[in-house]
Parts: structure tokens; sequence; C-alpha cells
């Protein structure tokens, strides 16, 4: 009986490691290698403090957890700087740093012989001592973090972790810092790992480096995986499978020394066949219980208010030019992408940016919100110099984009998609998320209410829970574009919104286009379709080598002789 | 896609059974002993999980074609501690303990008889260690090892440099654990009462293959002798190297192995260790009895990890099941055998030991056995003095 | 070099190479011992071994995962799940135990104070020598040059008539067939085990991160760099340290310069 509990306790332990790293692979689309040396050092700092320091139970999960946070943060400071193959690269790197450490630093570990005699947990005045006596304790533990971890995933914050695991800069278009939350939901994973840590020193009593191994680091990776990543209770199946699995294998009395060969062996041809025939594991995202408490789907009914399109909600900043921008410069190497560049744009109007291609309007757009910075130059949004503002803060002033390869969250639901971008959310924040979870609530219910207003204005609110994957590429232009209102900017700049999309999308986009227009919002767009030109903006400029050469109403650009040739190229003779 | 991966996921597992899958399982006598082993099965110890399940099995085979033991069959059951994976002995050692009840557990490698004393405090079951010995298992309830301390070897070596070579000076290189350290502290200490110098310390990771820094610091310090506390493979590596890289003093250690031999090859010639040593062709007819078995077993000469593991159920199980069965008790429940070598040692009990003649186990956890100085020539270990009443003899 | 001159053209984190290098040495080991064809026979089946797993592994792992447009973590994964069921395979075949290569004599040199052996002094001149061969064959030639175009820009290279998954094929022909060679070398002064690929392949990518991704010259520099890092290390800190410096030369790189030594800029 006690051998059976045992397992059981392994795999709840095993879960609240795998459900930490899920959270940062799962959701947040961040690899750790360094996991399993996160547990070590946790459960080094329980056994340490409890044989040296004398602290008692409870106190040393606390320092195991606040040593492990601490760590876990400490990582996100070079990964913040690196891509993302980098970062296992990197955490590969301080997995076999830290398991080094631990094997060598024998003065304070005990090198490979470990640490032995970790005191019992005193609960209630019983020493807890068999695994039948833990088992309450480690299953509450798991509880707890399913529920933390649970809380974190299915949150608004976890919907920005997502965007952010599927799509870094789009997140940043959307007005979302992804700084905050790669910190944050290391330093989470860390401290839940740290729980996990503290009880395994507790229950086992003896700790050595080889339990904190890069192969077990990869186990967990694989389990995640395997498991279903962003599903917690994949996660959950996945433990009780791959420890509870061999272990009942174990009894078929074989032949010891080939048995855990075999296990590897089947282990490693899952692991191969999973990943081409079935990458999105055991239970995929939108499946089974990990979906508890995701939205339901839309009722059909009656058109949602668009008291947000009408135009007095948009007279913000009074008298001054929503966009106004000049001197841009920006070099790559020797070539000038921007030249001493300048424009505004006025309210309530349709500005063009033509020009061939390579002139730089992309660059533009760039340059505009801040995520490439110029080599000088100033851009005003509302009279107010942003030039110096990070990208997602400029967003929440009130200047968006779409791109040019429309960049949805492609795991993500189309509401979800939307929802992501509406500003001022409580639920992003952590306290709010725990301690006042009625507003977190209420709020998510209007935002909700909301997105479906912005998801009916392009006419796809009754796609809102469909994985915006699956949706033709027009739907996603539209999605897009519902994503962009959703921010509330009010200066709105599109990239090529009418490229890549047959006729009948075309004029929905530009119907679209107009009705923003009307509604007192500023919107640019890029477009090499002069047809679309001319039918939606109200002016243009005409780019040609990163710098500005001419100006009008686009019929009267596209009468000039000169600017055709630059455009169209000198006609052969 | 789900039918497939579903189809491939039962035909791994099928395929799992049918590879791991064993002769069937023996016939069971009414009162069998059930011997719990929990060994290196797999990684790179797998070697000594091997051999010492090969001397424990001739000792069982032994004594059940005899007729058991005070009519007890014996049976071995035995699980993996993955060359030091805690995690895996103490679930291991659980499944033994709760599942088929046994009464004692042959043990090896520090970490995992560590993990698993605690358990065996708990459940009254006699734990028998004859593999790594460190100072981390001395004085542990329940454990009792069956090698001398390298600490309590190593002073020969020191002795017997001092004697035969007049080393002065004197360079150490060992393992970076316990067990090292603990023969680096020894050492010293005899150094420190023999008036020779310690003139560098170098400790190694184990398996690491590659010691050309320490090699390079020891060269430099210009000793007279080098002391290893290296055990294993590693002492063919070391010595390899050593040689290789122009350091022609005498070298001693505390464990020589037939693997550590096959990879030093001729680097080895004139390695001298002090060891509790099992050698095949001495000891007395308990030596013999032993070695005939193994080699029409396995057809191998045993070497030392098997001797002890033999020496575990035929000189300890077995006289400590006579005792419990004489006194008309039940050694397969829990605390009898346990309780019963507490009570030989208390009357100063003298086993008999397969490296000929006696070997007294103490209550600390530590034993005496015979030791001897042996020197390698022509690849193999020839006794070159025995050591008797603390005093090397030639 | 090896893994260098495959993660530069494939983008692919070909983490099973350390199998590769196994199996490779594996050949090797029965070539020069129960088969007895001779130890120079032995380093031409490592190459030859090497070559056909690493083109196995392109064509029935990567090349499938690439079609259904698998992440490069999967990808990874995947790898991962080759390694430990190859390693386990060997395990099951050839037992735990290490194997020596033989046919090769370690006698000891001293060159004033510097000793070493006649087997690291083979490891040195085979690597300089492997190392011109292949910068020679990838600067010099017409395969080369292709290879080089497909590392650098695939999208350009497969304009200009380069057919992308035969360079595949080509570069995880000759990179494993290095790594096989790679592996003999080093097996006979560590002798072989069935996980004796991990340990190299670990080294390999730091050199490469450390040298500079997408930069094959900067992979052997980084390998040289590390090197001498180490040993340095192992001079100055106690023996046992060695093992943490390789992997906090790493992290410091990763930080401080995540592009490498030689390695190209931006995105």
């Amino acid at each position: 009986m006690d051998f059976w509990v045992h397992v059981l306790n392994m795999i709840l332990l095993l879960s609240i490691l795998g459900m930490s790293l899920n959270l940062l692979l799962g959701y947040s689309g961040l690899v750790s290698m360094a996991h399993a040396a996160f547990f070590g050092v946790g459960a080094y700092a329980a056994a340490l403090s409890a044989r040296h320091l004398g602290l008692p139970f409870p106190l040393t999960l606390v320092v195991a957890v606040a040593l492990t946070t601490v760590l876990a943060g400490l990582v996100t400071l070079p990964a913040l700087r690196v891509r993302g193959e980098y970062l296992i690269l990197l955490t590969l790197a301080f997995q076999m740093v830290l398991y080094e450490l631990m094997l060598a630093w024998v003065d304070l570990t005990a090198g490979r012989t470990g640490i032995s005699g970790i005191p019992r947990p005193r609960l209630f005045g019983r020493a807890l001592v068999t695994p039948l006596e833990f088992l309450p304790l480690i299953a509450l533990c798991a509880l707890g973090a399913f529920a933390i971890a649970w809380r974190i995933g299915e949150s608004p914050f976890g919907r920005v972790l997502k965007a952010m695991r599927d799509d870094e800069r789009a997140t940043l278009a959307i007005g979302k810092s992804v700084l905050r939350g790669k910190v944050l939901v290391f330093c989470l994973s860390g401290g839940l790992v740290g729980v996990a840590a503290a009880l395994f020193a507790h229950y086992q009593a003896f700790i050595n480096p080889f339990s904190f191994t890069l192969d077990r680091s990869i186990f967990l990776v694989a389990l995640v995986v395997l498991g279903g990543t962003a599903n917690l209770a994949g996660t959950l199946v996945g433990a009780l499978l791959f420890v509870g699995l061999p272990e009942v294998l174990r009894f078929l009395q074989a032949r010891p020394e080939i048995v855990d060969a075999v296990r590897d062996l089947v282990f490693g041809v899952l692991l191969m066949l999973f990943m081409r025939f079935r990458p999105e594991g055991l239970l995929p995202e939108h499946a089974g219980l990990g979906t508890l408490g995701r939205a339901a789907a839309p009722a059909p009914g009656p058109a949602r208010a668009t008291d947000w399109l009408s135009p007095s909600r948009s007279a913000l900043g009074g008298a001054e030019l929503p966009l106004r921008a000049e001197g841009l410069e920006k070099h790559f190497g020797g070539i000038k992408a921007a030249d001493g560049l300048g424009l505004t744009l006025p309210r309530g109007k349709v500005t063009a940016l033509v020009g061939p291609n390579g002139a730089g309007k992309t660059t533009v757009f760039n340059l505009l919100t801040g995520l490439l910075p110029p080599d000088s130059g100033m851009v005003a949004l509302h009279g107010r110099d942003v030039t110096r503002l990070a990208p997602w803060r400029r967003v929440r002033s009130g200047l968006a984009r779409t791109f040019q390869d429309v960049r949805l969250f492609e795991r993500m639901t189309v509401l979800d998609n939307v929802l992501a971008a509406v500003p001022d959310q409580p639920g992003e924040h952590l306290r709010p998320l725990f301690l006042a979870p009625w507003r977190v609530a209420a709020a998510e219910r209007r935002n909700r209410e909301k997105a479906l207003g912005y998801l009916d204005f392009v006419g796809l609110a009754h796609r809102a829970n469909e994985v915006a994957a699956s949706l033709a590429f027009g739907e996603q232009k539209l999605v897009a574009l519902a994503r962009l209102v959703a921010t509330e900017a009010d200066v709105l700049l599109l990239d090529e919104p009418a490229s890549g999309v047959d006729a009948q999308w075309v004029q929905r986009i530009l119907e679209l286009i107009r009705r923003l227009a009307a509604a007192g919002k500023t919107v640019c767009l890029v477009e090499h379709n002069l047809e679309v030109v001319t039918a939606v903006a109200d002016r243009a400029y005409f780019m040609d080598a990163g710098r500005i050469i001419a100006e009008g109403r686009p019929e009267e650009l596209m009468a000039d002789p000169r600017l055709g040739e630059i455009y169209f190229g000198k006609a052969r003779r | 896609m789900g039918r497939i991966r579903f189809r491939a996921a039962i035909s791994l597992v099928a395929l799992m059974a049918w590879l791991a899958a064993p002769p069937p399982p023996p016939v069971r006598a009414a009162g069998t002993l059930k011997i719990g082993m929990i060994l290196a099965m797999t990684g790179p110890g797998a070697f000594y999980g091997q051999v010492m399940s090969h001397g424990a099995r001739v000792a069982v085979d032994q004594l059940n074609r005899a007729g058991g033991v005070g009519g007890y069959k014996l049976e071995l059951v035995i699980e993996d501690h993955k060359s030091g994976d805690a995690d895996a002995a103490v679930t291991g050692a659980r499944k033994l303990l709760d599942v088929d009840k046994v009464p004692v557990i042959l043990t090896s490698y520090s970490a995992p008889t560590l993990a698993i004393q605690p358990l065996a405090v708990e459940k009254k079951v006699l734990l028998l260690n004859g593999g790594g010995v460190g100072s981390a298992l001395i004085g542990k309830p329940a454990l009792y090892n069956t090698r001398m301390l390298s600490s309590q070897t190593a002073p020969f070596i020191i002795q017997w440099a001092a004697g035969r070579f007049g080393a002065k000076r004197v360079a150490t290189l060992f393992w970076n654990d316990a067990a090292g350290q603990g023969v680096n502290g020894a050492i010293k200490e005899t150094c420190a009462r023999l008036g020779c110098q310690v003139v560098a310390e170098e400790p190694h990771d184990l398996g690491a293959k590659n010691y050309s820094a320490q090699l390079a610091r020891i060269r430099a310090a210009r000793p007279d002798a080098l002391a290893l506390g290296t055990f294993g493979d590693d002492v063919g590596y070391v010595l390899n190297q050593a040689r290789a890289y122009g350091l022609t003093v005498p070298v001693l250690g505390i464990d020589w192995t037939p693997n550590a031999q096959k990879i030093g090859g001729k680097a080895l010639e004139g390695y001298v260790i002090a060891v509790d040593r099992f050698d095949p062709g001495g000891g007395d007819d308990k030596t013999q009895a032993f070695v005939e078995a193994y080699k029409a077993a396995y057809k191998e000469t045993p070497e030392f990890y098997a001797a002890n593991y033999y020496e575990h159920v035929q000189f300890i199980l077995r006289p400590l099941v006579k005792r419990v069965v004489d006194r008309k008790g039940d050694p397969t429940k829990p605390g009898e055998l346990l309780a019963e070598m507490q009570r030989a040692l208390a009357e100063h009990f003298a086993f008999p030991s397969v490296y000929g003649g006696e070997m007294q186990l103490h209550p600390d956890g530590t034993v005496t056995k015979p030791l001897g100085v042996y020197e390698v020539k022509d690849g193999n270990l020839a006794l070159i003095g025995r050591i008797v009443g603390g005093k090397v003899q030639r | 070099m090896s893994w260098g001159l495959i993660f530069a053209t494939t983008k692919i984190f070909h983490f099973s190479h350390a199998l590769t290098l196994t199996l490779a040495v594996y050949a090797a080991v029965l070539a020069a011992g129960p088969w007895g064809i001779g130890l120079p026979a032995g380093f031409a089946l490592a190459a030859g071994a090497g070559c056909l797993v690493g083109l196995a592994t392109e064509l029935a792992v990567y090349r499938p995962l690439r079609r259904v447009h698998a992440s490069q973590l999967n990808i990874f994964l995947a790898s991962l799940g080759l390694l430990i069921a190859g390693q386990s395979a060997v395990l099951i075949a050839f037992g735990p135990q290490a194997r020596t290569l033989e046919g090769f004599p370690m006698t000891g040199i001293a060159l004033g104070p510097v000793a070493f052996t006649t087997i690291e002094a083979l490891w040195v001149v085979a690597s300089w020598l492997l190392i011109g061969l292949l910068m020679a064959w990838l600067w010099r030639t017409r395969h080369g040059r292709a290879i080089r175009a497909v590392a650098s820009n695939p999208e350009l290279a497969q304009c200009l008539g380069v057919d992308r998954e035969r360079v595949f094929l080509l570069v995880f022909a000759v990179g494993s067939a290095l790594a096989g060679v790679g592996g003999a070398l080093l097996a006979l002064r560590d002798t072989a085990s069935p996980t004796m690929g991990v340990q190299p392949v670990l080294a390999a990518f730091i050199a490469v991160f450390l040298g500079g991704i997408g930069s094959i010259p900067g992979a052997a520099l980084g390998g040289v760099v590390l090197g001498l890092a180490e040993n340095m290390g192992g001079l100055v800190l106690p023996g046992y340290w060695q093992g943490v410096i390789a992997f906090v030369v790493l992290f410091v790189v990763l930080v401080v310069r995540p592009s490498g030594i030689l390695g190209a800029r931006g995105r």
C-alpha cells in the first residue's frame, strides 16, 4: 500500500513541476531547460535551512520558494536580450552551471554524497513520516499549484502570455508589455518549483545532485509537451502515465538490467512519434478539462451598440494634430531607409503612403510606432513628443498599427485575439487577479461585450470561438482590423490592408476604413494597389528612397508623369 | 491520426513487454526468504550491478541446492538504482519493503544507501553494503558495511611508501567526494605521524577521464610518490595519463579492479595497493568453493564486488538465519534478522569471510577484514605484504 | 565544426548528433577489435557509419517534421527522442561497459616542461587537417559554395537554382562523417560507451555559439577559445571546477554578445 501511495506522491510532485513548466512553455512559449536545476536549488535551500538553521517546515518552504523565484527572475535578465532558440541554450547553460556547482561546492552541499537526515515536517504536533502521512500535504499543495497555474493561465494575464507566445511583435503592437509578462511568468514558475522542491526535500529526507541533472530537465520538457502544452490537465495525465506506467511494468518481473533501457527506448520513440503526428500533445490546448471556465459561444443576438463609432467620442487632444513627424532619419549600414522624413496626419481623414518597392514605407510605420528607433528626428502624438516612448506605450497613448502579414495570435480564438487588445484590463495584473477576483470578472464581462462589438463591426462575431489559424486569409485580415480597433487608439496605421485578398474582401475592408474615418479616427495606410488608394484615401504622400517627394490628392499624384516614372520605372525603348 | 497514434502506443507497450519478458516466475516454496537487492543495474555503473547480483546469485543457488537455510528457500529480488539515483533507490526500496516484504536489503553506492537507510530503520530491515564506503555511511542504524573504509586502509600505503621507497614528499590525487576526501585526510594524518610531507592535493571528478590539469600541478611539485584516492575504472585512466605525462614515481592506492587493469594496461605495472582484498588465487577453501562455483556459472573469475555480495548471503545471512531458526523465530518477519545481527555483534560473533579466515563486524557499521599489500605484476595482483596488528609485514 | 556546419545550414538544433557520434565510434570499435580489420579501416568505417546515420536522421526524422511545419522546439524534442531511444538501443545491444578503441599506442612525449601523449598529438594534427580540408572544400568547390549560400540566405539560394533539400543531405552526410571521425579520435583516449556522445556535442554547441552561429570558421575559433578557457581555468582553479567553466563561458557570451565572436549581427 505504501508503495503505491509513494508512487502517487511522486506523481503529484512531478505534476507541480510540470505545471510550473507548462506556464512557461505552453502558455508563454518560453523554453526552460533549467527547471531541474531550479528544483535542486529549492531542495538544497530547504534542506540546508532545516539542517543548519534549524528552521521548521513551513519556513523552509518559504526559503525555498523565495530562492527559486529570485533565481528564475535572474534568468530573465539575459533572456530578454536573446531570441527564442537562444533561450534553449541559455537555460541549458544555466542548468549545467547550477548542477556543476551542486557537485563542486562541497563545503555547502556535500557534493555527491548529498545531504541526509533532513528533518521531517511537524504538523499539528505529529511528524510526517510515511507516504500516507505525506499524501494530504502533497495533494493539497498540488491542488493549490493547479489552482494558481490555472488562474494565471486562463486569465487576461494568461491571454497576454499566450499572445506573447504566438507573436511577440504583435503583442507589443496591441499595447501590452512583453517584458513584464516574461519576468513575472518566470518568477511565478520559479515559485511553484520551490514549493515542490521543499516538499521533496522533506519527503525523501535525502537529496543529492543526481536528482537534478540535465536529463531531468529534458524529461520535464518532454512531459509538458507530450501531455499537452497550455493544458494543465494534460500535464497531470502526462505525469500519471510517465511515472505510473513504468512502475506498473516493474511488476512484469523482467530482467532489471534492460527494463530501464527498454523503457527509455520506448520513451524516445514515443517522443519522436508524437512530434511527428501529434505535436500538440495528449490533451491539446483547446480540448478537455484544461478549458474549464473558458468562454462559452456567444449567443447570436442583436447587433451590439457601436457608440464608440460616433464622431463625438474621438475629440481627444483638441486642436493638436493627431500625428506629426519631423526629420526622421534611419541608416542601415550605408543605406538610408529614411532621409529627413516628415509627415502629418489629420483627424478624420484617410492618408495614404505610396511609392515603389524599397521606398521605405513600412520603415516609416516602424519608425512611427517605435519598433525601429530613429537615428534622429521627432514623432509627436497629439502634440506630445513620443519619440522616446516604448512601442507598447505609444499604443496606450493612441497610436496603433496592423501588419502586412497579419500576425494574428494563431493558436488563440478569434475572440481572444480581439479581447487581448482591449486596454486597461485589471486581470492583466497579478494583484487584482488574486485579491479582487470579482472586479476582474466584472471587467472581463464588459470587455467581452466590447470585443464582440468590434467583431460585429467587421462582421465576424459568429466566428468568435474558432481558432484564429483556421480562418481564411481575408477573414484573418478582418480580425486583425477588429483587434486594431479594440486598442481604442485613434491614430490607426494600416500596412497593406487590401493586399493578398480578392475583390469582395477589398470592398469590405474599404467600407470599414471609411466608417472608421467617419467616426473621427485618423487613418494612414500603406498601399501598392492604386485603385484602393483612389477609392478610400483623402490625401496621399509619395515616397521614394526614404524621402517624401510629393503630397496631395491621390488623383493629382497619379496624374504626375514624373511620379509615374518613379513608380513604374522608365519605359523601355 | 489519433488511431495511428493509439495503435503505435499499444504496439510499443507490447514491444516493451515482449523485450523485457522473462522466463516464467519460479515456483514459490512454502517458507521462502526473500533477499532484496538495490544495485546499479543500468547506467555507467551497470557492470557493478551485474557482478554484485551474480555473486549473490551463486550463493543463493548453492544454498538452495543444499536444501535452503533452516528450511527456508532463498529468493533474490533485484531493483535498480540506475548508478546512483537516490529517487529510484527509494522507489525501489519501497517496492521491496511494501510489496515483497523483504527482511534484508543488499545495497550499493553511497547516495542510494543513505537515501534508503531511514526506510530501513522505519521498517526494521537489515541493510548490508558491500560496495563503496565513505564516512557518511558509518554509524547509521541498521546499516552494516562489509568493506573497510578506504580511510582505514590508506595509512598502510603511506607506511609502505615510507618504509620501502623512503618517500618524503607525497602527492595525492583523489575522488572529489566523501570517500576520496576520507582517503586524503587519512594520508595527511599518517604523513604527519611518519614525518613525510604532502606536497600536492588534487581532487578530481568521478569519471573525469582527463587529469591533465591536476597531473601538471603534481609534476610541478616533484613528489617521491603519488597516492591515489581513486576507485574503479578511473584508476586505469589516471595511471595511463600519469605515465604518459612522464610521472615516473611509484604510485600507490586503495582500489584495483580488473576493468581498470584493462583500461590502464601496462601503465598499471608496479601500482601498489593496500586493501581488504579478495584474492581469487589465495584465501582458503571457502574462497576456492566460491571461485569454482562462480566460474562454472559465469565463465569468469569473480572479482572483488562479486565476492562481497556472495559473502553477504553465504557468510552473513546464512549464520544469522540459522541462529533465528534455532531460537524458533521466523526470519522472514521484519525486525528478526536485524535484531539477530545486533545480538550477534554484542556477543562478538565472528563471521567467516570469503577472503579467507574471519571478519569482525562492528556495531558502528564498520568491519575488520584480512588486509594485504599488493603490487600489480604482469597485469595481475601479487601479494607482497600482510598487515598484521597494524603493521606491515613482508 | 561538424555540428556547426549542420546548424548553420539547416538551422536544426541537431542534438542527436551525439547518437551519430556514438554509433560511428562503436562501428570503429567493432572494426578495430572483434572484426580485426585494423584501426585505419576503423576510422574509415566510423566516417561511413556516421554519414549513414546522419543521412538517415535527416530523411526519417527531420524532413517529415519540416513538411508539417513543426516548431523549432518540437524538432529539438524529436532529436532528443531519437538520442534517448538510440542510446538505449546501444546499451541493450552492447552492454554498459566502456570499450577501448585499440590500435594506437599512448606514449608520452615531453617537450621541455610541456608533457603530452601521442594520442593528443594525433588529435591536434588530425583536427587542424580536417578543419583545413573542410574550409577549403567550403570555399573552393561548387558544392561548398552552395552550402554557404543556403546557410546565409535559403530563399535566395533557391531562386538561384540551388536545391535546398539536397544541400541539407550533403551537410548531414559530411557533418556526420566528420563527427564519426572526431568521435573515434576521442575514443582512443577516453574509450567508448553508450552515452559518450552527449558531452562532445554540448561542447560543440558552446563552441558554435561562442564563435558565432552561421559562421563556420567561427565554430573552429570557438572550439579553440573554449579549449583554452577550460584548460587555463583548470590550472588556476581546482580541477573539478572545470565542468563549470565551459558553461559559465557560454553564459557570459550569450549575455554579452549573443551573436558570438565572428557571428553575423542582427535578426
